[in-house]
């Protein structure tokens, strides 16, 4: 189980990603504005969040920017209704994990998801191993 | 006497010249008429083109922000049925009823995604390039349908190693959409081909025509086919003639649709085939 924010002002894509991900037994928080889900996620602590790209006070590219700055590394899946090479390639080099373009079926979502929190869970652990290492190393005189 | 024969002879000069001078007016003013008269039929055809670059720029505009709006509920429809279906896997009727439900979702999305292609007439990416791709692309892309219909694709040899000046990507989606719409045009088993015009004249364009042995196309409708959202078809988005249209123009090419003498409807692409045409014709800075 993992804690997912979702964030979009379409109440019924809102609505609809988080029963699909409440189903698979994650714990879901939505927000319908991404200055209030921005300030939730530097206060709380989520492992995924599933943005929509297109919003008004704020855009997806400008949420995952304002993260990076900050600091938080979790994991961002961008969900766009213009799924085209520029703007997949401006969220991914802003830092998003990948794009779902809408409509997308539960399938679609469910298999992006584990893959990033897989890829999230394997990162953090490469991390710890690799400071592991590094101690060890230093320990040896 | 021989004053007056002097006089006779001057007054049938006069009259000769009179006569010529008239004849002269009189087959000059035809060839003004003429003139006029296709002048007035090229301001008409202008008109009528202009109107219809109207309507594709309005069509532009709107295009992108309804996309958004359609998609987002899409987006929220597609998600809920598939919930249904996994949910009603024990009712099979039920069942059947949320996977139309999807399939619907998936209908309006394909429309949404044809009314983008075609508004976003996105700037081509023009570059040389043998046909070699494009219609190897077409051929492989088309086989299931053509099966399906027991349809049957010739590509003129020839073709392949000419050379045209456009973006590949947007070729091939033209020579597709040109290709889908002879497949549904066809009857079973059924004949299309993609082969070399002549309508090229010289070696700085080159000529692709799409033809097929269908019904073709009433000659009152030939000048509406290209319109968006206008089809004789049961299916389809009535966009796929309008994005080939679209491509073709911005790519600094033409097309026209005619009708077969011997049946079946014929589209007529003429590309440059080099940088320097297309500067010529005012497409690049």
């Amino acid at each position: 189980m993992a804690r997912i924010c979702v964030v979009d002002d379409s109440d019924i894509l809102r609505e609809s990603v988080a029963e699909s991900l409440t189903r698979e037994d994650h714990r879901v928080t939505m927000f319908d504005d991404p200055v209030e889900a921005l300030a939730s996620v530097k206060r709380v602590g989520f492992d995924l969040i599933v943005s929509d790209l297109k919003m008004p006070r704020m855009d997806g590219v400008q949420l995952v920017r304002e993260l990076r700055a900050s600091g938080c590394e979790t994991p961002v899946i961008m969900m766009t209704a213009f799924a085209t090479v520029s703007t997949a390639v401006e969220a991914m080099k802003a830092g998003a994990y990948d794009y779902l373009q809408k409509p997308f079926d539960t399938a679609a979502l469910t298999v992006l998801v584990e893959r990033a929190l897989e890829h999230d869970r394997l990162s953090r652990e490469n991390e710890a191993l690799r400071k592991s290492v590094e101690d060890f190393t230093n320990r040896v005189p | 006497m021989a004053i007056i024969k002097s006089k006779e002879s001057d007054l049938i000069a006069v009259i000769e010249a009179y006569n010529d001078v008239t004849e002269r007016l009189k087959r000059s003013h035809e060839v003004l008429g003429r003139e006029v008269h296709r002048l007035r039929d090229a301001l008409h055809e202008k008109n009528r083109e202009l109107a219809r670059h109207e309507r594709l720029a309005a069509l532009g505009q709107m295009a992108a922000g309804l996309a958004h709006e359609i998609r987002n509920p899409l987006g929220g429809i597609g998600l809920y049925s598939s919930l249904l279906e996994n949910d009603l896997a024990d009712r099979p009727k039920q069942q059947r009823i949320a996977r139309s439900i999807g399939e619907g979702v998936s209908n309006l999305d394909k429309l949404v995604t044809d009314i983008l292609a075609f508004a976003r007439g996105a700037e081509p990416d023009r570059q040389l390039h043998r046909l070699a791709q494009a219609l190897d692309s077409v051929s492989v892309q088309a086989a299931p349908q053509l099966r399906a219909k027991g349809a049957v694709l010739d590509i003129d040899s020839d073709l392949y190693e000419a050379e045209v000046y456009a973006d590949v990507a947007q070729l091939e989606r033209a020579l597709m959409n040109l290709v889908f719409n002879a497949v549904d045009a066809v009857n079973q088993d059924g004949r299309i081909w993609i082969r070399r015009g002549d309508e090229a004249g010289d070696s700085s364009l080159v000529s692709i025509v799409v033809e097929d042995d269908g019904p073709g196309i009433p000659r009152e409708f030939l000048h509406r086919v290209f319109d968006p959202f206008y089809t004789t078809k049961h299916t389809g988005t009535g966009l796929g003639l309008a994005i080939v249209h679209r491509i073709i123009e911005s790519n600094g090419g033409s097309i026209t649709a005619r009708t077969r003498e011997h049946g079946g409807a014929s589209f007529h692409v003429v590309l440059p085939t080099s940088c320097e045409v297309a500067q010529r014709c005012g497409l690049e800075e």
